[in-house]
């Protein structure tokens, strides 16, 4: 069993905290819990995602595209806290959106924010802005996990874009 | 045989046609989502035209002939009638003089005492429950002749031999192929009973049995006998056999409330209700439907509701899954309605599990139908207007230009007699996905799965998305883009996007005339690209050309694709006909000219083509106002009307659905000198 040992449990126990199933759920809950009471708003992960992600099985690798622009205040933070922000992310998406059918052990992620929307709702995709480009193993991440210190652990690819 | 036999009436019901003075016209019924039959309401006598024929209080309905003859017990003319299905829903008498009585003989001598419920029990005779005479007939039309085959004329519960059994008070039959026998209910007997055709012997299946108080309504489901009780409850018997001797086992299938009469189709039981609760109710499924009632604008406004003692015929079409033939002892009519899951497909943009933005087609195709698969965008079919819709009014489906198409070609086709019924089926994605490419794509399996006879492609203005396509997805091995979103593709710079793609030149052409600008915006990474939809207008031959070939290549893959599903090797179904159908939007000053492009296009994708502009420019102003206020051009309810209007008539003009021309569009009268 892993657990994560957050260094800034305020700001980790926000991003930690919901919508993971099996153990490393319950330690996030464990964070929740502890720093419950200073936190404004967990991340609600399966909301942000929802309508804001397209997820591609490329066979070899399978690709996460994330418009995180309805939650671009919480990458407002230190560099730190927005790679843990990432990083947390990176993991939700995979335990949320891996795809049925897909194999693949290589993952990719764009998190990106596309300012502006149609009338529908559609992102309108001239708007858009990169935030970050993160590739990594499925298996490695599971096996070592990021933590608050090391939130780049795992990860063969983490380029964040200004 | 049959058809000898039957049609030695028509002559008689035609002449007696002729006795209400004016002569009939060649109406044909029409066949949409809940339709007249035949009667025209009234009570009385009166064989021919489907829309003159009389009854006087029907009570029970069955299927002969394969589904091509409906045969209507007509209680308080005491006879039997029959509708041919496949002649305009002609009406003739099959058997009674009209005299009360229970003479047996020649079909057209013998005499019935109000006839009520009825079944077939062959292809070609049906058992019918004498009422009044408290007797069972066999009307055999094959054989010309009708035969008491059950009943002393006393009421009551007796068994045993069949012409000695005591018999009334039956509400419904319900013939086991299997077995050869038919069971009937006396709900105020409280009795289910069963008729074996071959020993001729009757015996009780159910007597004062707690578990089933005032058993009713019975139907076949999936083999196995089920009964209606008073109490609404739906119970299926096991076993039904016969040869069971020990305890039947009921087991609760459903519940309804007071169901007159049931019925088995596409999978499912159906059940009539009386009373003031919602008429029709998919017993296995627990779910009320409706028919969608095509000209009320609202579910709210019930289709048809029955007495809470009526006395109801349902019967399943076996010809068309989820359609059925209704009667009724209060109404002097007999009606089709079907179950394409109106209620829940009711509201605009609520895909059907086929992904049809339409209503739930079953996908074997009724006979004498001509499907029509309708491709557009959100013009198409979609419709806002936030101060029509409100929760006790909301904007249907109904109300859209495809279901509005449908019921002006069947409503056309009624008016000029022709035997063909109309199925439009829609298929539309908002702009965002871009039309030609969708459709290339989703077209092809779609016509193949519902054999559609005619597919339209309905282009508006700029294309609906198609240049924003090549640059927003990669190329495919077959040079139109990609069928879904590549959103990795999407983050690489223009520059790299354009690489092995067909629309490079036409980009840079445009870019180096001024047409393309790249407009900064210090919120992105890359430039924004305005191609908009200024270059399909666009008259410079090199870039013409070059816009010509990415908008025509999706098309003609539609069209290879269509090939593909519809090879002409002999015993194939008719490959569909394909046509480009290019149409303005709503706005008083819609941006035109396109024509000559569009017509290109097709005619280079191997399409036919249909242009409804001139009839747009032409006539819009007076059928103001065409479209919502909100920039997005959208059809009010008025303009998909205007719009449905042109377009079947476009449609009948130039022989893309077939009708007889002559009757649509008479000649004129010879001018005499």
């Amino acid at each position: 069993m892993k657990a994560y040992r957050p260094a800034t449990p305020i700001l980790l126990a926000a991003l930690f905290a919901p919508s993971l199933g099996g153990t490393e759920a319950a330690s996030s809950f464990e964070v929740a819990a502890l720093a419950a009471s200073a936190v404004a708003a967990a991340p609600d992960w399966p909301a942000w995602f929802a309508k804001n992600t397209v997820v591609t099985d490329k066979k070899s690798y399978v690709h996460f595209f994330w418009n995180a622009n309805d939650v671009r205040d919480r990458f407002q933070g230190s560099a730190r806290d927005k790679d843990a922000l990432l990083a947390e992310a990176a993991r939700q998406l995979i335990a949320l959106q891996y795809p049925k059918n897909a194999t693949a052990d290589a993952m990719r992620v764009d998190v990106v924010f596309v300012a502006e929307r149609d009338e529908y709702g559609m992102p309108k995709w001239d708007t858009m802005k990169r935030v970050a480009h993160l590739e990594f193993s499925r298996k490695t991440l599971s096996d070592t996990p990021p933590n608050a210190n090391e939130p780049r652990r795992g990860f063969d690819k983490f380029e964040v874009f200004p | 045989m049959l058809a000898l036999a039957l049609s030695s009436a028509a002559s008689l019901g035609a002449r007696a046609a002729s006795i209400r003075g004016a002569e009939a016209r060649a109406i044909a019924p029409m066949s949409l989502y809940h339709d007249l039959v035949a009667g025209d309401g009234i009570a009385g006598f009166q064989d021919g035209e489907f829309y003159r024929a009389r009854f006087r209080d029907p009570a029970g309905i069955a299927v002969l002939s394969g589904g091509s003859i409906l045969v209507v017990s007509d209680q308080n003319n005491n006879r039997i009638r029959a509708i041919h299905l496949d002649d305009g829903n002609r009406v003739e008498t099959l058997a009674g003089t009209g005299a009360g009585g229970g003479a047996d003989g020649p079909l057209r001598q013998a005499t019935f005492h109000q006839p009520g419920a009825i079944v077939a029990i062959s292809d070609h005779s049906v058992l019918v429950s004498d009422e009044g005479g408290a007797r069972f007939r066999i009307v055999d039309v094959q054989a010309g002749q009708v035969e008491t085959v059950a009943g002393t004329g006393e009421r009551g519960i007796v068994d045993g031999e069949a012409l000695r059994s005591h018999l009334g008070g039956v509400m419904s039959l319900a013939y086991s192929r299997t077995e050869d026998a038919v069971y009937f209910s006396q709900p105020e007997l409280d009795a289910v009973r069963r008729f074996d055709l071959k020993t001729r012997r009757i015996a009780t299946v159910f007597v004062n049995d707690a578990r089933m108080p005032g058993p009713g309504a019975l139907a076949f489901f999936d083999g196995k006998l089920c009964v209606a009780d008073r109490n609404g409850r739906v119970l299926r018997v096991e076993p039904t056999a016969p040869d069971f001797t020990g305890e039947r086992n009921v087991v609760e299938v459903g519940h309804g409330k007071n169901i007159r009469a049931m019925a088995e189709s596409g999978g499912q039981l159906y059940a009539v209700q009386g009373g003031p609760d919602q008429t029709w109710l998919v017993v296995t499924e627990g779910r009320l439907w409706t028919p969608p009632s095509v000209l009320a604008e609202s579910t709210k406004i019930p289709y048809l509701s029955f007495g809470g003692t009526e006395q109801v015929g349902l019967v399943a079409d076996p010809r068309a899954p989820r359609t059925f033939y209704v009667v009724s002892s209060m109404q002097n009519e007999v009606l089709c309605v079907r179950d394409y899951r109106f209620a829940e497909l009711w509201a605009k943009g609520t895909p059907a599990l086929s992904g049809l933005m339409d209503f739930d087609f079953p996908a074997p195709k009724p006979p004498r139908t001509f499907r029509i698969l309708l491709l557009g965008d959100s013009h198409v079919d979609y419709f806002y207007e936030p101060a029509y819709r409100t929760p006790e009014f909301e904007p249907t489906r109904i109300e859209g230009m495809p279901k509005r198409l449908e019921l002006m070609l069947n409503t056309l086709g009624a008016i000029d007699g022709s035997r063909t019924r109309f199925e439009v089926l829609t298929l539309t994605r908002v702009s965002w996905a871009p039309l030609l490419v969708w459709s290339a794509y989703e077209a092809p399996d779609v016509a193949q799965k519902f054999g559609v006879d005619l597919v339209l492609l309905m282009v508006p203005p700029g294309g609906s998305g198609t240049l924003e396509a090549y640059l927003e997805r990669p190329t495919t091995a077959r040079g139109i883009p990609a069928a879904e979103p590549d959103m990795e593709f999407l983050l690489k710079p223009l520059a790299q996007r354009l690489r092995n793609n067909p629309a490079a030149s036409l980009i840079a052409r445009a870019k180096t005339r001024g047409w393309v600008r790249e407009i900064p915006n210090p919120n992105a990474n890359q430039p924004a690209i305005e191609i908009d939809r200024i270059p399909v207008l666009e008259t410079d031959e090199s870039v013409r050309r070059d816009l010509l070939d990415l908008y025509t290549r999706p098309v003609a893959e539609l069209r290879r694709g269509l090939e593909a599903k519809f090879p002409k090797a002999s015993g194939q179904r008719p490959r569909p006909r394909f046509v480009l159908c290019h149409y303005l939007l709503g706005a008083r000053a819609p941006v035109g000219g396109e024509s000559p492009f569009w017509k290109q296009v097709a005619e280079g994708a191997g399409a036919d083509y249909l242009d409804l502009t001139d009839l747009f420019t032409a006539l819009r102003e007076s059928w103001y106002p065409l479209s919502e206020a909100n920039g997005n051009d959208h059809f009010t309810p008025g303009g998909h009307a205007f719009f449905a209007f042109l377009l079947s008539h476009e449609l009948l003009k130039n022989g893309f659905v077939p009708m007889t021309p002559a009757a649509v569009n008479p000649k004129p009268a010879t001018a005499k000198p």
